[in-house]
Parts: C-alpha cells; structure tokens; sequence
C-alpha cells in the first residue's frame, strides 16, 4: 500500500471520528426524554392520543366524577347540546375519559356579567373501591387568579394530577383543594405534572365566547360528548 | 432500503460498513423478537408495592363488566414509570381471557361474541392509597449510637433486646387508606398582541407514532400569531464535565505467560521418554535452577531421655445432665387504622398491638411509627396500654416520627397496644 492511500485513509477516519462525535447535550439527554405530548397542544389531542394507544376504556362508558371549585360565588354549568342552565356553585358530573368538555363560569367576583368558557380534557380515571366514587372525585379548581388572567386575554393551563403519595408534599390541602404549583411558560405543565403523579385531566380557561354561527357549534362543544349528572343528597 | 441509500450518502465510506453491520444486527434481533410468543404482563403493574385489596372490585353504579380489547404495549411517552392499572393485564390474543385475573376455564373463549370471559381489568391504583407501615427497604438496623438507620417514611418497626443479648427488629403490616390527593400544575400562558392572546411558539410538536391531528379544534386561539423569537433556555447538563475513559494504571497486563507454556511443553515430552539433544539446554536450565532453589539446611531434631505421658482412659459416665434452653422472645408487629378510605382533613386512628410470641421475655422494647408525608400526628392523641416513654421528633418527609420506649420487659404473650391519630393532609 502506497504512503498516499494510508495517508488518504487516515484523513476519511478522522473526518469519520470527526462527523461522529456528537454534540454533549445529546450524549447526556434531555431530562424529560423526547415529550410526545405536551401540554400546550390543543385540547383533545393528549387525551385521544392515549386513546387510540391502547389506554382507552372499553365499553360500557364509565363517568369519571369530577367536583368543580371555585371563588365564592362562582357558578359552574356543564353544556347540554349546546345551551347551559344556571350553574351551581359546586358543580358535579360524570364525565367520560378521552373527551373534552365546555363548560361555563359565571357569577364571577367583580365581573359582573362576565362569563368564561373553559374547558375540561378528561385523560384518565380513578379506581376507587365499590361505591366510592362519587366520595372522592376529581377536584378542577379554578381561583381568582385564573380567572383574571382569562379575562384579560390570557390562556391558563392547569394540569390536573393524582399525586403519589411516596413523594406528596407535606403541605396540608386548603379548602379549595391543592395550591397549583406555577411553572413558567417556557416549560411543560404536562411534564412537570408527570413527574409528580398520575395526569388526569387538563383545564385549559382561555376567553373564546361562543360562536354564533351554527356551523361552528360542534367544533366549541368538542362533539357534545355525554355527560352523567350526579346529584347531591338535599341536607 | 431507501434509508439505507439516504444514509451511505451521508456518511464516509470507512462508516458505511460499520453502519450496515449494525443495520444488520438490528435486522436480526428484530427477527428474533417476533418469534417471541406474547406472554401476558404480570397481573399487577405494581406487583413491588404491597396490594391494598387483592379482591376484583364490583361494579358499582357507574361502572359496568368491560369487555377485552387487544392492548398495544408501547409505553406511552410522557406517561412514564407510571402503573397504568387494568390496561396491562389485556391479552392480545383473540381470547383474550387466557390467563390473569380475568382467566375463567368455564368461559367460551374463541367465541367472539363471549361476553362471559370478560376480563375485571380495573382493580386499583396504589397511588390512590395512603399506606403506613411495613419496613421497605434497606431494612431498619440499629447504630451503635442507639439510632435506627435505614427507617423510611411509612415504615413502622419495633426492635428489642433478646435474653441472649440480641437486638432484633420486627416490622408491621401496611395498612392502607383509600385517599387519594390531586395536584395542579398551571401555566399562564401570556402574551397578547391587540386585543388576541398568542399561542406559545418555538415548542417542538413532534408527531407520534398514531400522527398527531392538529387539526383538531383549538381553545382560544383560532388565529394565532407566531411569535418570532425563540426562547432558548439552556441547561445546566450541557456544562456537565464528561470524565469519560479508563486509567491507565488500573490495566493489569497478563506476565510471563510464555515462559509457563515453555515449562510445561519440555514436562511433555520428558514424559513420554522423547529426550533429545533439543531439550539439553532446557533440562540443563531448569536443573539449575533446581539447584539454586535447594536448601542444604535440615530441620535438626535432638529427642531428649523424656518419659511419654501415660493416657489412663478409665472414666465412665457418672451423670446426664441436660440443659434446656428456651428460644428467644420474638415480637409480633400488627397494624390497623379504623377507615378505609379517609378524605383530606379527615382524622384516622391507628393502632398498634405488639405481642411477645417467642419463647422468653425480651427487654428494651422500642416500637418506631415513621409517618408518610401526608399523614400529621394529632398532638396528645396517643395511649398505650402499659408504661412508655412517649417522643415524637420531625422526620425527614416533614412529618413525624414517633417513638414509644417501653419501660419494662416483655413476657412471654403479653402484648400491648397503643393508639394515636393522625390527621390526612
């Protein structure tokens, strides 16, 4: 072998060795691994694609209960083909896993006349034991803040999660249940939630009215998916 | 192959064939796998924690029989290191109640219009539960100093002082309280440009394995606004030091390997009587060897005029005596809480009965309740049934630990019990 082919060969493997080495970050990883799902994708999107992965629920529909919360006063009403009643303070409902629901938020503290219309992406369920169901459901709590925030034009994802209790906070649960945990906006609500617990559904409050084309109602409903009302025993 | 063209374009022709063998491995282990029968998932994904209730749950008033579905395996990103209860136990095969806790040998599988061999794919999800007790691992041990190391949040454990001085440890049962606790994690999203908020832009959206619709009905905005900077925030890893290799000193190089095979081949041939002149040098070499490695010196005995020892062996039994010793005192751990299922803010009374079930009594009795993080102890809730020094001290999950020196010793079945109550946060 001639000393020009050794010394071509030996500039293809360092400029090989060369396009090989790979940048640091790569090597170590981002810590959160490649998210396929993240929290600011449309609503819908996180729950249906767990969906049609293999995660979704066999018939019959099971009704996940959820107990919505929010500033004193604040009433909620969950849409019914379309239209809303009057709300109630403590809303309760069954909601099925995967869909997405529109639901209104009036009687706000000094805001008066202004109404919100939130969604609520249902992602998975609970297990609790037999009969227990409607005793501990799903808390979505929306506070003043939220509000506001929607208000002025802003979009409020919360990520609603079960929390493993090896590594729960230490803190004890106001009466509104927990305090959300602010993350800014360059990170994923979804990811932090999904190293704290199990997600279960995601609120997103923006300030969309609804439209007043008929052709567009079915796109605002999200399909006007079903929904089991759960009423309280009267004290 | 039309990744395999795209990619020898890219790479230098030393690499392609690296590149090709690995393809190649790939290929084969990829083979190899699809002839992998499917085996059913254990039943339980959270088999390493301990079951609140093994039994099947019954439906209740929302929840009816579901009917099997082939599941897909793949792990769903972004829903990591999570017991996905229930969706694991399906089987994908046509069954699809072959085996777990839905297997029934009376149902008509094969029949796909069965709805007899419905699997119970729900039974419960352990971070729903509050449990308290047991010893996880690493097990409690005591220090020297008196301090029980390896004790960790939930584990409740008692250590005592046997008749022969051993300290043992015993360790309860878990006892579990349907509670569950939600959290929220909220992003506001901010900015706005006239009167409309803009969506978040320079966030990857990559597309999953099913393709992601984005065409799906947004929230808010309809008409979004790309914003046209991106933020890029980088991490503290990328400034991470990689120390990677190995040194030097730490390569231990096979020695003198050559000169073992020499011995042993001139052994060889010595033995099967092939002496020739080859060998001379060697033998001549290794006879000198012998010859420097010999020592001249001898061990010298002097044996002086000493009468031996006479050995009489006339002894005889006289008498059997028998020594009995009982076993050791052993303690008996149990734990109970009076709910099963308890809301936030809810009050729970657990109790705890030690019982000596060993052989004798034991001493120093300590019984140790570390409680979990959203388990707060009640002040002055406490009562034993004998005399014990009560202290409780924060543990390290900023709840408390709670201590109970037994002032005396414990006999053979007699056991104590103590209360105290906690508050679920």
């Amino acid at each position: 072998m001639s000393r020009t082919s050794v010394l071509l060969l030996l500039v293809i493997s360092a400029a090989a060795s060369i396009t090989q080495a790979a940048d640091p970050r790569e090597i170590l990883g981002a810590p959160g691994g490649h998210a396929l799902l993240t929290g600011d994708m449309p609503a819908g999107v996180v729950a249906a694609t767990r969906q049609s992965m293999g995660y979704q629920q066999p018939p019959p529909t099971y009704y996940q209960p959820v107990e919505f919360h929010g500033p004193e006063g604040v009433r909620f009403s969950l849409a019914q083909y379309g239209s809303f009643e009057e709300g109630e303070s403590n809303l309760m409902a069954g909601l099925m896993i995967g869909q997405v629901y529109r639901f209104r938020v009036t009687g706000i503290p000094q805001q008066a006349g202004a109404e919100l219309y939130p969604t609520i992406e249902m992602v998975d369920r609970t297990y609790p034991p037999p009969g227990l169901a409607t005793s501990y459901p799903i808390p979505i709590n929306l506070d003043q803040n939220d509000l506001i925030a929607a208000l002025e034009g802003r979009l409020v994802t919360r990520v609603i999660y079960l929390e493993d209790p090896q590594t729960a906070t230490p803190l004890p649960e106001g009466p509104n249940g927990p305090a959300a945990i602010d993350v800014p906006e360059y990170q994923d609500p979804l990811e932090i939630a999904d190293l704290r617990g199990r997600t279960v559904a995601i609120l997103r409050i923006g300030s969309l009215a609804p439209p007043r084309a008929e052709v567009l109602q079915s796109q605002f409903f999200f399909g006007h998916p079903s929904w089991a009302p759960i009423f309280k025993p009267q004290p | 192959m039309n990744a395999f063209a795209e990619m020898s374009n890219h790479l230098p022709k030393t690499s392609i064939w690296k590149h090709l063998g690995a393809l190649l491995c790939v290929t084969v282990v990829a083979s190899g796998c699809t002839g992998v029968p499917k085996t059913v998932p254990s039943p339980s994904p959270i088999a390493g924690k301990a079951a609140p209730q093994a039994a099947p749950v019954q439906e209740d008033a929302l929840s009816v029989a579901p009917t099997p579905t082939p599941s897909n395996s793949i792990a769903q990103v972004g829903f990591r290191h999570r017991a996905h209860v229930g969706d694991d136990n399906w089987v994908g095969d046509s069954c699809g109640c072959a085996s777990g806790p839905c297997a029934n040998p009376g149902a008509a599988c094969g029949n796909p219009m069965a709805t007899a061999c419905a699997p119970q794919p729900w039974q419960y999800d352990p971070q729903e539960y509050l449990c308290d007790g047991g010893d996880q691992p690493p097990s409690a041990v005591l220090t020297r100093d008196d301090r029980i190391r390896g004790l960790q949040p939930q584990d409740t454990v008692t250590h005592y002082t046997t008749e022969a001085g051993d300290i043992e440890f015993a360790a309860s049962n878990r006892v579990c309280v349907y509670s569950p606790r939600f959290g929220n994690v909220r992003r506001i999203t901010g900015a706005i440009q006239g009167d409309g908020a803009i969506a978040v832009s320079g966030t990857s959206r990559p597309v999953g394995p099913q393709g992601v619709d984005y065409d799906l009905p947004g929230l808010v905005m309809t008409d979004t606004v790309e914003v046209g900077q991106e933020e890029f925030t980088r991490r503290i890893d990328s400034m991470r030091d990689r120390n990677r290799g190995v040194r030097i000193e730490s390569v231990q190089q096979p020695r003198q390997a050559a000169d073992v095979r020499t011995v042993l081949a001139g052994i060889q041939n010595v033995g099967i009587s092939e002496l020739d002149e080859s060998l001379l040098a060697l033998i001549e070499r290794y006879a000198v060897a012998a010859t420097i490695w010999t020592l001249d010196e001898s061990v010298e005995v002097a044996i002086e005029d000493l009468a031996p020892p006479v050995l009489t062996r006339d002894q005889r039994v006289d008498a059997l005596v028998v020594y009995e010793f009982p076993g050791p005192g052993r303690l008996n751990l149990l734990k109970l809480a009076d709910k099963k299922h308890a809301a936030t803010g809810d009050t729970v009374t657990f109790a705890l009965r030690l019982q000596n079930v060993g052989d004798s009594p034991v001493s120093g009795v300590v019984v140790t309740d570390n409680l979990v993080t959203r388990l707060e102890y009640v002040a002055d809730s406490q009562t034993a049934s004998v005399d014990a020094e009560f202290e409780t001290k924060p543990n390290e999950a900023n709840s408390s630990q709670l201590i109970w020196r037994l002032k005396e010793e414990l006999a053979v079945g007699d056991s104590v019990t103590i209360e105290f109550e906690c508050r679920v946060r």
